[in-house]
């Protein structure tokens, strides 16, 4: 189980588009992929969920991961996060 | 609603008129349907505990046809265009199948005994909420997605509720209607629609001509104000929706309908017989084929066969790596059964040049770059072997040939002839169906290709010349752009020379030669391809019934005459008028009064 804090970089915040990217990557991996706000816990998988996360710029999120391939998969979601969803930050 | 398609009287208000674009000729008269205009209807009524199980397969069929509406949204326009947009289309395929969504609203419908509009429209409303409370403006406006999804499936659970109580022979009128719909309308015998929404290039429209029912887009007013049981009359051609005709304007419009549709007749007769000249020269008139709706409409226009199955918009229309081996196999068999007794030539996927693929560096000079089986050759695992081991496979179902574009090498053709001798032998190890006959040919669209088409031809299979392309290599003019558009014509002396060339060298080898570009379907530019030897033409399927009347009508012999004038022709204004002469000359007037023809 790895946990780790990232933090929403892009202007825009996790509106729609980055919100599908981070469930395309978080579903090429085995291993449940959990994002938490403030006690509000949905799944990394579900693109409804992530979007009612209502994360905006600079908003702090705890990324749970657990599984075979949790440290790659915690990997590639970090890096979607600290490139800002290749938005302008 | 009556049951008369044709009423005699207008029995209601004054005549009125709504203006719109007309994106399929033809005339209906008849009285309207409204199918889902304004906001989709939630129906509130309990369902009954046996009728559970009913109410999830509602659901699922809602779900599959908003997924379906979704795909046809995805043109190619919106994936080059706006990566933005593409990017929220494919976010709603993924909410249709998201588990956060789905799993609450079916354990709604089964413990609540509510309908699956009603379930889906509170689970959502829940989220919409949610999102609703950030303090982010943007963020908030996000819940406009999400509204857009549930319109679809409310819309889609209508649907699957209605097109069966839309009684025979209306006029349909609507916001928007997807492919799906059309034809099942058209099963219902559909005489004409009418949206407010819709491009006429959308699917719906090119299957609105192919299948002829007029029909007409963008209507300026809102169409809530007519009502299901007016009397109508829809034109196709002018664009335009007359609700309560008066007797003048019924009449007029009686006339009109039969006279559109006895040169509906005419052509579907010359559709059906084989396309030979008066002096016995048999022709191929294959059809372009884009979408898979194309392929259902292949028949009534009697095409001899595919000539071209471009599959960019088979790729592009889908997420990236969705269109998988097992999908292809499934539209190649299609295809071959469509196309049967003909063959279906698929040609290999061609991107780069002006349909690039979202990933990937932006080259200079497209036209000269990575494109076409460049492309393919350089990169075979992703897309080339899998197209390849999809038309092996499909090609137990009928007669498939393979096309590929780009050609500039000799070594190119023999490469992909190794790569579909190397699946072929995997596939029998694997145990797995297929048929490894796949005749491989060429396309000519670069002048190397046709200056060195002797070897080609022996080389390949078959030839295909796709004017487009040789005609903005030749002539070194790119079409699109303005300043130097009025310079590229198909028919110069130049292009004309190449195409000879080529023709020459499938007589020389008996490789036969067809021509799949635009000026396949151009009524001036036909006599002279065929006089320069082509044995096939492939155009856009509702072309063909007009091109087999044309070639029906007049001699080979006659074609060679002003074939040879032509390639003599110092320009392509020379080459223009004598074909019109041409044609003045030796084809009557009534064999051109076709609008599908003149008009390519």
């Amino acid at each position: 189980m790895i946990e780790r804090e990232v933090t929403v970089r892009n202007r825009a915040g996790l509106h729609t588009r980055p919100a599908s990217m981070l469930v395309r990557t978080a579903s090429q991996f085995d291993a449940e992929i959990f994002l938490r706000r403030d006690g509000y816990e949905i799944n990394g998988k579900s693109v409804i969920g992530v979007m009612t996360l209502a994360a905006e710029q600079g908003a702090t999120l705890t990324l749970l991961v657990e599984g075979e391939d949790e440290e790659d998969a915690a990997n590639a979601i970090a890096d979607l996060f600290e490139d800002g969803f290749g938005e302008e930050l | 609603m009556s049951s008369s398609p044709d009423p005699t009287t207008s029995d209601a208000g004054p005549e009125r008129i709504i203006e719109g674009t007309g994106v399929a000729p033809g005339i209906a008269i008849g009285a309207l349907y409204r199918y889902n205009v304004g906001p989709p209807e939630v129906d509130r009524t309990p369902i009954a505990p046996e009728a559970v199980e009913d109410e999830l397969a509602v659901l699922e069929d809602a779900l599959a046809r908003a997924e379906q509406e979704i795909e046809q949204a995805r043109t190619i326009a919106d994936r080059i265009l706006g990566a933005e947009q593409a990017a929220i289309v494919e976010a709603q395929r993924m909410m249709l199948n998201d588990e956060a969504l789905l799993g609450p609203v079916r354990e709604r419908i089964r413990t609540e005994h509510v309908t699956a509009g009603q379930a889906l429209q509170s689970v959502l409303r829940g989220y919409r909420e949610r999102i609703g409370e950030s303090e982010d403006a943007y963020l908030r406006d996000r819940t406009d997605d999400l509204l857009e999804v549930e319109t679809r499936v409310l819309r889609a659970l209508e649907r699957g509720r209605t097109v069966a109580q839309i009684e025979p022979n209306a006029i349909v009128v609507a916001d928007a209607l997807t492919a799906t719909d059309l034809i099942q309308l058209h099963e219902h015998g559909l005489l004409g629609c009418v949206t407010t929404g819709g491009g006429p290039h959308s699917h719906v429209s090119i299957l609105a001509r192919a299948l002829h029912i007029p029909a007409v887009i963008g209507a300026e007013e809102r169409l809530e104000a007519v009502e299901t049981h007016d009397r109508a009359v829809v034109d196709g051609q002018a664009g335009r929706l007359i609700v309560h005709p008066s007797a003048d304007t019924l009449e007029d419009y009686r006339r009109r309908r039969a006279r559109q549709q006895s040169l509906w007749a005419e052509q579907a007769q010359a559709a059906s017989a084989p396309a030979e000249t008066t002096d016995g020269h048999s022709l191929s008139v294959q059809a372009n084929v884009e979408f898979e709706e194309e392929l259902q409409i292949l028949k009534e226009y009697g095409a001899d066969g595919i000539g071209l199955l471009r599959t960019e918009v088979l790729f592009l229309s889908r997420p990236a790596g969705a269109f998988t081996e097992e999908e292809q196999v499934a539209v190649y068999r299609k295809a071959a059964r469509a196309a049967h007794p003909h063959s279906a030539t698929v040609r290999l996927l061609d991107l780069g040049g002006d349909k690039s693929l979202s990933q990937g560096p932006r080259e200079a000079n497209p036209s000269l770059g990575w494109r076409g089986i460049r492309l393919l050759l350089d990169r075979p695992e992703e897309l080339l072997r899998p197209q390849v081991r999809a038309l092996l496979r499909a090609n137990t179902e009928g007669a498939l040939r393979v096309l590929l574009p780009m050609v500039t090498h000799l070594d190119e053709v023999r490469r992909v002839r190794s790569v579909i001798q190397e699946e072929a032998d995997r596939l029998s190890r694997e145990g797995r169906a297929h048929d490894p006959t796949l005749p491989v040919g060429a396309m000519v669209e670069v002048p190397a290709t046709a200056l060195q088409a002797r070897a080609f031809a022996e080389e390949a299979d078959f030839l295909s010349i796709g004017t487009n392309d040789l005609t903005q290599y030749v002539l070194a003019v790119d079409r699109d752009n303005d300043r130097v558009a009025s310079r590229y014509d198909p028919l110069h002396p130049a292009v004309l020379g190449l195409v000879q060339r080529t023709a020459a060298a499938g007589r020389d080898t008996g490789t036969p030669v067809a021509v799949c570009g635009e000026s396949a379907g151009d009524v001036h530019a036909v006599p002279v391809l065929i006089g320069l030897g082509v044995t096939a033409l492939s155009a856009t399927p509702s072309h063909l019934p007009g091109l087999k009347r044309l070639i029906q009508h007049v001699s080979r012999a006659e074609m060679d005459a002003l074939a040879t004038a032509a390639c003599e022709a110092s320009n392509a204004q020379t080459v223009r008028r004598q074909a019109r002469e041409w044609i003045a000359q030796h084809v009557e007037d009534a064999v051109l009064d076709a609008p599908d023809v003149s008009s390519p």
